[in-house]
């Protein structure tokens, strides 16, 4: 519902980071072949795991975990949201009061939701259920929801992506294990109790996937768009613009027009920004912005006849409504996501109970779900791989031991050994993963179509590399 | 020659260009110019009644399944004039004799009202990703090309024609009919118009509805150009269309839409060109990043400073305003707070305190320091509208820059944060200064105006520069103040410390009212004339307060991002909400530092206390108790609030003191009856 | 035939501030009465209820046998109730022919309106000359002639005059009298409130004085001498 509140101006620049960092990343952690989903002892999770301490820990990370019954249960006493039936879970997140309606609490909420459904069917872990409670911070009150979870000890951990997460750092900072995503990056960053998706992501650092789209739709003049009012777009535009910069000359590429500067909601329209680009002889063009925004833009564009400028849209995957109704506009348009799309084969991962799951519950399966899903099972990794007698100290250090951790062969192998630290852009190797991976999906007649190989949709490039080459299609599926 | 020629089509493509965004600006500002010569009233509300029709459309013609002919004609036709006719009848008809000042602080309350309200009466919540359209099938995919140069979509051509209909229509409305006449009349003087045998009761309504209605009209037409359903996009409009209602001296409507679509090209020719200037001149580039952003803004502040007709161009006083009962006089009021009871508030504010440092946990006492600490920035209120009688509207930016002060001083250097907190309140008192100094000569609605247009300016342009704002909001972590052994990250520890801010302030306020500054100020108020003649200098008194309330502003909003580790700009000092604050100060009584403290608090706590429904989980001994209506959506506190500017319309001294002024009021009235009684009997039968 | 205006046991004021109490009054058709007394006894008060801009407190107003105490302003405009009120009369911020027309049209319907402005700019052909000046700009003198022109055009069945003569040289106001002695003749009743005394008992009939809010005399003009004397403290000629 439109709220009256506040900046939307700040905001909303903000949730057009949101969606732009959704795309956004440089951390991708693993070792060689980026094929590490060697079951250690998967099916059968018991107690010895937990036993092993860290060291058993950290190949649960990377494991296979099978039907269940997940770990042992033993009592426990003064744990945060764990009783003997239940953990306690909380989604923080903004609801209605997100004027853009976009699906923020909901859809995080039903990933979550999905994955501890599945948990819970096949016995929970260590003989409790997951229980998860959706709280909305109305937007404005992030920081005092955080006061009242620490202040409740009602709950284990928190998962979610909210508008303006002011009171996350208050939550790591009282211990309680954090989950958001890519748009929380610079809070995450250097939080050891603080975990994003793929790693901790950095905005202003050059990246090899940005290259990608734009050589496969023989593109070499490349057009970049940003809001000047949000420090995050415009670190956006800035990585983008590095990223064409140190590896676009040998490909013939150049980012041409840079405007980092657009004011938040076009009030003025873009026309002259489109003409000045269709002047410059753009054929490509990157967007740090948000959805509507992109709209505006690609019904410029075709006014201007440059409708067949292919875009990077601000990530709109899974929402179908957004691309039937736009499919025009859109067709031809890519989607970048860091996690194995639903398009690829999905024998070996978890995408099968992901999408069984979601489909039984009704629920919408879009890039929100499916972060929050992934989320959840980092979360279910660490309570196994931490033993029965966990509290959440012990969770987030076999979390931190993980050093391939794919989500179930949904995204590229994780290093929370070093991802935690950000790369830098003078610095792209240390603490970056094994391997950069991303996937694509390409907009046609409304729908996503994965560009790459179905069996290997993941494109990885080796961040020590200092030139650009073509990716090597890879799987992270269990074999 | 190739080039030249090239210059020339791109010049007109950018002129092109511009229409669109000119004429939504053109459509607001006319109709803002028609309130106010129908009315009277300077209306920031229109924007929420254009958004309320555009609600009603999208409702009706996306969720009920109605024809878009239909909806519009129900959003536009029916429920606009309706409105109007509600407004007109419900609030602005009482306050025909109250002071303008009065009137715009009620038409601020229904700006925050009225979106929040038909929201919830209409349970309005757009799909995900959905955006608004137009009226016109197609409106935005078919397209015409007249010129060859830049084509137009059909909803931007619509709602050009209906621009230049309307600007034609009203114009000669008012030439040659004799309602623009009757209008007039009533605007200037309600009584004399009756005296004449017209009902001023039914020309306003009808004034009402008409502007009302173009309001609607404008509502529907312009919702196409927005990527969301949002309210604060229909209030943004606003401040760009008084620009361009400015230049008509706001009694203009040729000015008005001439002013509008002017605006509309200019920014897309300095954005067209300026970029190329740039290329050439890097030096341009500070200027491109910072001038387009703030093109509306510029115009307005620099069309009321410079345009020398402008004052006067709000209304003649009514001769026959002395009719009405004369006001309640308020300043007694202030003066009547006895040392004692003034010891009394003391006593129970610091039980307050007490109770909740020892038995409150962390939420509460984070809540009840943002309390503390929005109660130092009400107070700058206190100063500037309560004692000097402005209307600031740029409060929030004050605060924020206190809050950046921190934010760059104290994290970013390394500065203790207290000391941060002071030198952000002496930067934001010397700007509030300069700022007092260019508008001394403005009466208070410009004063209002100019605040506003600075505030935008400020979230427009400075907010993002890295040595303001910078990287506050992703990354602030903003450290608490040590002094001696005492270390205030303990939540309590700050608590105390921020309640030792708040009542030193709040002693500053009560020193600097009883003060030289604060009498001249009560005269200035009480007749400017006689106090001129007395030797008080406006200028230099309204300066000082200016300066004091920005440093008060600053202050709170210092301790604010203290007390929360981190910079919420979008969050805690955007303009929108610098305009709640105001409405929520002047609901509990601007004029005494009490009322702004109790405002505080109401501010902060009334989500928890009463929308959580939490009070009736006290009263009935448990959460269980509390009954299902409960939460209310937050958008109650908007209504409530909105709704009660038109209370304080009708008595400025506030909620506090009104029940005090009742209670005089009854007394006088008892002993002017006794008078009535001698009178009578001394002079015995009349004749 | 029944009096054009008759205040019965009128009580008024303004919110806490009482003006009036019990005043009993009555214009017959085509009388004339002059209302006077000292500053802020009540005269304008009275005016004011006559007119049916201050509502009273208890009591009635009747116009021409009508009961108009809880009618609106306009109304008794409507009823022929005509008020030329003290200070300013006329719209600072209409033109003079925007003033006229905005009172002739009520009275004469949009096709009487150029035949109506034509007779009025007849009566003052210095009206006419500044037919399209802001009437804010004319002086006292000229705004006062405007608001009687108006009035003129009204024929009304009364005419309730406060204070014509404030603030006027002696030489215009001798022209307002007059010209209240022209209403006078078209059958207009005539409700006169004056401080100048003495024009105002040359032109009534009857006389009513006015003492804190109360009446203390009414009779008859030629008797008007001695009381207002010993009032006022104020020759009667």
């Amino acid at each position: 519902m439109p709220a009256i509140r506040s900046g939307r101006s700040t905001v909303f620049r903000l949730l057009a980071l949101l969606a732009a960092m959704a795309m956004l990343f440089s951390a991708c952690g693993n070792s060689d072949d980026g094929d590490d989903a060697s079951p250690t002892t998967a099916a059968t999770d018991n107690g010895d795991e937990g036993d092993e301490g860290a060291a058993g820990g950290a190949e649960i990370g990377s494991a296979v975990i099978g039907e269940g019954p997940h770990g042992e249960f033993e009592s426990i006493e003064g744990v945060p949201g764990v009783t003997d039936e239940e953990i306690h879970v909380a989604l923080l997140s903004t609801g209605d009061a997100n004027p853009i309606g976009y699906c923020l609490l909901q859809c995080q909420a039903d990933g979550i939701q999905a994955y501890f459904d599945w948990r819970n069917a096949q016995g929970g872990i260590h003989g409790r259920q997951l229980v998860l409670d959706v709280i909305d911070d109305e937007f404005a009150n992030n920081q005092l929801r955080a006061a009242e979870i620490i202040d409740g000890g009602e709950h284990f951990a928190v998962i979610g992506s909210p508008i303006m997460g002011t009171g996350f750092i208050d939550l790591t900072d009282a211990g309680v294990p954090v989950f958001a995503s890519a748009v929380q990056s610079d809070m995450a960053n250097g939080v050891n109790n603080m975990y994003t998706p793929v790693g901790t992501v950095c905005i202003t650092c050059p990246a090899k996937r940005n290259i990608w789209p734009v050589k496969d739709s023989g593109a070499s003049k490349v057009g970049i768009l940003g809001f000047g009012i949000a420090q995050a777009s415009k670190d956006c535009v800035a990585g983008q613009k590095a990223s064409f910069d140190k590896w676009g000359g040998p490909q013939g590429i150049e980012a041409v027009y840079v405007n980092d500067d657009l004011p938040y909601g076009l009030p003025n329209g873009v026309g002259p920004e489109v003409s000045a680009m269709k002047r410059a002889g753009v054929d490509f063009i990157m967007t740090c912005l948000d959805q509507n925004s992109v709209k505006t833009i690609e019904e410029e564009l075709s006014r201007q006849d440059m409708g067949d400028v292919p875009l990077v849209l601000p990530n709109a995957y899974g929402d179908e409504e957004y691309l039937t109704q736009n499919a025009e506009l859109l067709e031809g348009d890519y989607i970048g996501l860091m996690y194995r799309p639903l398009e690829a084969n999905q024998a070996g991962t978890d995408l099968e109970a992901l999408v069984e799951q979601m489909s039984a519950a009704g629920s919408a399966i879009n890039d929100w779900a499916i972060i929050s899903w992934i989320n959840a099972d980092q979360l279910f990794r660490g309570l196994l791989a931490a033993g029965p007698q966990f509290d959440q100290q012990k969770v987030v250090d076999s979390i931190n031991s993980f050093t391939a951790t794919t989500s179930g062969g949904l995204t590229h192998a994780i290093d929370w050994t070093r991802q935690h630290n950000a790369i830098t852009p003078d610095d792209l190797v240390t603490n970056a993963p094994a391997q950069e991976c991303f996937a694509y999906v390409q907009v046609q007649d409304g729908k996503a179509v994965l560009m790459g190989d179905a069996d290997k949709p993941h494109f990885c490039w080796d961040p020590a590399d200092e030139d650009w080459k073509e990716p090597v299609p890879t799987s992270f599926a269990a074999e | 020659m190739i080039l030249a020629v090239s210059v020339v089509t791109d010049f007109f493509q950018a002129v092109l260009q511009g229409v669109p965004p000119g004429t939504v600006y053109a459509l607001v500002a006319i109709g803002f110019v028609l309130t106010y010569k129908t009315s009277g009233v300077f209306n920031f509300a229109f924007g929420a009644q254009a958004f309320a029709s555009m609600v009603l459309f999208h409702k009706a013609a996306d969720e009920w399944g109605w024809g878009t002919v239909p909806a519009a004609i129900l959003s536009v036709l029916i429920f606009a004039p309706l409105l109007g006719f509600l407004l007109e009848w419900a609030v602005f008809r009482h306050l025909r004799t109250a002071p303008p000042l009065s009137t715009l602080v009620v038409s601020l309350g229904l700006t925050v009202a009225i979106p929040s309200l038909v929201t919830i009466l209409l349970d309005f919540s757009p799909k995900s990703g959905s955006s608004p359209h137009g009226v016109v099938p197609d409106g935005r995919t078919v397209r015409y090309d007249p010129f060859g140069v830049y084509p137009f979509s059909r909803d931007e051509l619509v709602a050009t024609i209906v621009a230049i209909v309307a600007v034609l229509g009203l114009a000669a409305l008012f030439r040659f009919t004799p309602v623009g006449l009757m209008m007039k009349a009533v605007v200037e003087s309600p009584r004399m118009t009756e005296l004449n045998g017209i009902s001023a009761d039914r020309v306003s309504a009808g004034a009402w509805a008409l502007s009302s209605f173009f309001a609607g009209l404008a509502g529907v037409l312009i919702a196409p150009r927005f990527t969301t359903f949002s309210a604060n996009e229909y209030f943004n409009i606003m401040v760009i269309a008084i620009a361009a209602a400015a230049v008509g001296k706001l009694v203009s409507l040729p000015w008005a839409f001439g002013g509008g679509l002017g605006l509309g090209v200019v920014i897309a020719l300095v954005s067209t060109f300026l970029p190329r200037w740039t290329d050439e001149f890097a030096w341009l580039k500070p200027v491109q990043e910072n001038v387009l952003p703030s093109i509306p803004f510029v115009v307005l502040f620099g069309v009321i400073v410079f345009v020398p007709g402008l004052r006067k161009a709000i209304g003649s006083s009514d001769p026959l305003a002395g009719v009405d009962p004369p006001r309640q006089n308020v300043a007694s009021v202030i003066t009547s707070a006895g040392w004692m009871f003034l010891a009394l508030k003391a006593v129970l504010l610091l039980g307050a305190v007490a109770v909740v440092y020892t038995q409150a946990d962390r939420t509460w006492t984070l809540l009840v320091t943002q309390a503390v600490a929005m109660g130092i920035i009400f107070l700058s209120i206190t100063i500037i509208t309560g004692l000097a009688g402005q209307i600031s509207l740029c409060q929030g930016a004050f605060a924020a820059i206190g809050a950046f002060a921190v934010y760059q001083l104290g994290e970013v250097r390394g500065m203790s944060v207290l000391v941060a907190v002071v030198i952000g309140g002496a930067i934001a008192a010397a700007v509030a200064a300069a700022l007092s100094l260019t508008l001394r000569q403005l009466t208070g609605i410009w004063v209002a105006i100019a605040t506003l247009a600075f505030a935008f300016f400020f979230d427009a342009v400075l907010v993002k520069q890295s040595w303001i704002g910078g990287d506050s909001l992703a990354r602030s972590r903003i450290p608490r103040p040590v002094i001696g052994t005492i270390d205030f990250q303990d939540d309590s520890n700050f608590l105390l410390l921020a309640v030792i801010v708040l009542a030193v302030c709040a002693l500053g306020v009560y020193l600097f009212s009883r003060g030289t500054t604060g009498r001249k100020l009560r005269a200035l108020g009480g007749s400017e004339i006689a106090a001129r003649s007395v030797g008080i200098s406006p200028s230099r008194a309204r300066v000082a307060a200016f300066a004091l309330s920005g440093f008060l502003a600053a202050v709170g909003g210092g301790m604010l991002v203290i007390g929360q580790g981190s910079v919420n700009y979008g969050t805690s000092f955007v303009p929108f909400l610098a305009l709640f604050w105001l409405i929520v100060v002047v609901t509990f009584g601007v004029r005494q530092p009490s009322g702004a403290i109790v405002a505080a608090a109401f501010f902060i706590l009334f989500e928890s206390v009463f929308l959580k429904g939490e009070i009736f989980g006290w009263i009935l001994r448990g959460e269980d108790n509390i009954p299902s209506f409960f939460p209310l959506a937050p958008d109650w506190r908007y209504i409530l609030f909105g709704l009660g500017t038109i209370q304080y319309a009708r008595h400025p001294e506030g909620v506090l003191a009104m029940s005090a002024a009742k209670r005089r009021a009854r007394s006088e009235r008892r002993a002017a009856d006794k008078v009535v009684v001698d009178s009578a009997a001394e002079l015995g039968t009349p004749a | 035939m029944s009096a054009v205006l008759e205040l019965d046991d009128v009580h008024a004021g303004y919110g806490p501030f009482r003006a009036l109490f019990g005043v009993n009054l009555s214009v017959a058709p085509g009388e004339a009465v002059a209302v006077v007394g000292s500053n802020g006894v009540g005269k304008t008060t009275l005016a004011r209820v006559a007119s049916g801009l201050v509502r009273p407190t208890s009591g009635r107003v009747v116009v021409d046998g009508n009961d108009f105490t809880r009618a609106r302003t306009f109304q008794f405009a409507r009823a022929g109730v005509a008020h030329a009120p003290e200070g300013r009369s006329t719209f600072a911020s209409l033109t003079v022919e925007e003033n006229l027309e905005l009172s002739i049209r009520r009275v004469r319907g949009n096709s009487g309106v150029r035949a109506g402005l034509d007779e009025a700019y007849e009566m003052f052909p210095a009206l006419a000359e500044r037919r399209q000046q802001l009437a804010g700009t004319l002086s006292g003198g000229q705004q006062r002639m405007l608001a009687m022109v108006r009035v003129l055009v009204d024929a009304p069945k009364l005419l309730v005059a406060d204070e014509l003569s404030l603030g006027l040289a002696p030489l215009i106001v001798e022209q307002v009298y007059e010209m209240l002695g022209r209403v006078r003749e078209t059958g207009t009743a005539l409700l006169v409130i004056e401080q100048h005394v003495s024009h105002a008992l040359k032109l009534c009939d009857r006389v009513v004085l006015l003492d804190r809010g109360s009446v203390a005399w009414a009779g008859p003009a030629s008797e008007a001498g001695e009381h207002v004397q010993s009032q006022l403290g104020v020759p009667a000629h």
